[in-house]
């Protein structure tokens, strides 16, 4: 996947996570889990392409569907994100 | 269901050979929706074998996992007698179930779990080097691995070494299926009898103590989140759970690279397929065969069927991971898949909590079990060793070996 002209925006839950951790096995440069309870923590909101599959795939095994992700046109990308 | 070409099914059905699901999952496989299977008790239920399928039950909480709701399949008298206990969190529901759950998500978290590792490999190595120096043969279920997870669980929740031997036994008899219901019964009551003089003593210095059960008192029972009671049936659970599963999954993932020599020589050959085959091994076997019941709470319609309110449902996680829908020609053994999609594990708010904690046991283990001993060999032609016919996690009765 290179040069793609979209970007990939995630976003978690953390009022549905259950902590099975399968999103940090999966990456953990983009999801971590919180200190005090397990809890999905994001580490980027817009990871680079070289992340994709792997988000893509963590957000498919999320047992409790916390992690979304959205397509998001790259032109078209809000002001003021990194 | 309208057009469906089965006559009604029992549930459950017997095993191939004893390792592979039954036959008939793959034959309900090709058509779309559940089939409808009658249970012992003469009551049915709708049985989901599909990937898709099963994954849309389980991730949907309009299916209730409480076994006192109205409808609930019941798999054995047996069986019945353990859900009629008092129940442990994954017997709730949301919300109820979250609030104990997450007492308990840090303490398997990645990050914790990663650092549980090194003593893992200790206790691992520590174990082979007496089976070596015992000499064959061996039988590797009681010899390796029940006394590893059991070692590993107990470190986790500061259980004395000498009690190990009561709780394995225990929790074998708590999973019969065919046993009179005062068996699995008993070994329940044994095991929480046993939890609650632990934790009555343990409530005692927990501050000075570093164990989960320490934690769990300090933080959850002092302040009264907790009762001693709901703790006592927590700990149970991480007990049984802990090492049962993961002892059973280890003694099927040695049979099927032993009756698999070209697996084992591609995860000799290379060490990063460990992972890998590690993924596979639980796909494959899926050793929780029978998991989950549920029933609908309300009306709900999934692959076309609508269930009914107050219907049992069977999403059989052991079906969708040998959908071939899901992974290309399932009931083969192959650890160069991509299998880590699979729902071993279960699926949705219930999914296996202790999940990290048993991926990095059994990569413990077969990253290391036949570099340690390159001859390992089953010590009994292959057709004698046979599964666990009547328990509600599949595994192998003993697992004989010599090298």
């Amino acid at each position: 996947m290179s040069s793609a002209n979209f970007k990939l925006k995630v976003s978690v839950n953390q009022d549905v996570c259950v902590g099975a951790g399968l999103c940090v096995l999966s990456t953990s440069d983009v999801f971590d889990q919180r200190e005090e309870d397990g809890v999905v923590r994001l580490l980027q909101t817009e990871p680079d392409e070289a992340h994709y599959e792997k988000v893509l795939g963590a957000a498919r095994k999320c047992p409790s569907k916390a992690i979304r992700v959205e397509k998001i046109d790259d032109t078209a990308a809000p002001g003021g994100q990194p | 269901m309208s057009g469906c070409p089965f006559s009604q099914s029992a549930f459950p059905m017997p095993r191939q050979c004893p390792i592979l699901p039954p036959r008939e999952y793959r034959e309900f496989q090709n058509y779309s929706g559940p089939v409808k299977v009658r249970m012992w008790d003469g009551k049915d239920a709708w049985l989901f074998t599909r990937y898709d399928d099963v994954r849309a039950v389980l991730g949907d909480n309009r299916f209730s996992g409480d076994p006192h709701v109205k409808g609930f399949p019941s798999l054995s008298p047996a069986r019945n007698a353990v859900l009629d206990l008092e129940p442990a969190f994954i017997r709730m529901d949301p919300p109820e179930h979250g609030r104990f759950r997450r007492m308990l998500t840090k303490e398997f978290m990645i990050k914790r779990v990663n650092e549980m590792r090194p003593r893992i490999e200790a206790i691992f190595s520590r174990l082979v080097d007496q089976l070596l120096e015992k000499g064959p043969p061996a039988n590797l279920v009681e010899d390796l691995f029940l006394p590893l997870t059991s070692e590993v669980i107990a470190g986790l929740l500061d259980v004395p070494a000498e009690d190990h031997g009561f709780f394995q036994e225990q929790s074998r008899l708590k999973v019969l299926l065919d046993a009179d219901p005062s068996v699995p019964k008993e070994a329940s009551e044994r095991i929480l009898g046993y939890l609650d003089r632990l934790i009555t003593e343990r409530e005692k210095d927990a501050e000075t103590r570093s164990d989960l059960l320490s934690r769990l008192i300090v933080e959850q029972v002092r302040p009264g989140h907790l009762t001693h009671r709901e703790l006592v049936i927590m700990a149970e659970l991480l007990l049984m759970a802990g090492h049962e599963t993961t002892a059973n999954q280890m003694a099927l993932g040695v049979h099927s690279f032993l009756t698999h020599s070209d697996q084992l020589a591609l995860l000799l050959g290379d060490p990063s397929l460990l992972r890998n085959a590690v993924e596979e091994m639980l796909r494959f076997h899926t050793i929780v065969h029978y998991n989950a019941f549920r029933v609908a709470t309300e009306d709900v319609e999934v692959a076309g069927q609508l269930i009914r309110k107050g219907e049992g449902v069977i999403a059989l996680i052991s079906g969708a991971n040998h959908d071939e829908r899901a992974f290309a020609e399932p009931d083969r053994f192959d650890i160069t898949r991509k299998a880590d999609h699979h729902v071993a594990f279960s699926y949705g708010v219930h999914q296996c909590l202790g999940q990290p904690l048993a991926r990095v046991e059994l990569q413990v283990v077969f990253g290391s079990l036949f570099q340690r001993i390159p001859a390992l060999r089953f010590a009994v032609p292959a057709e004698e060793i046979k599964g666990k016919g009547d328990h509600f996690v599949q595994g192998l009765e003993t697992l004989p070996v010599t090298w």
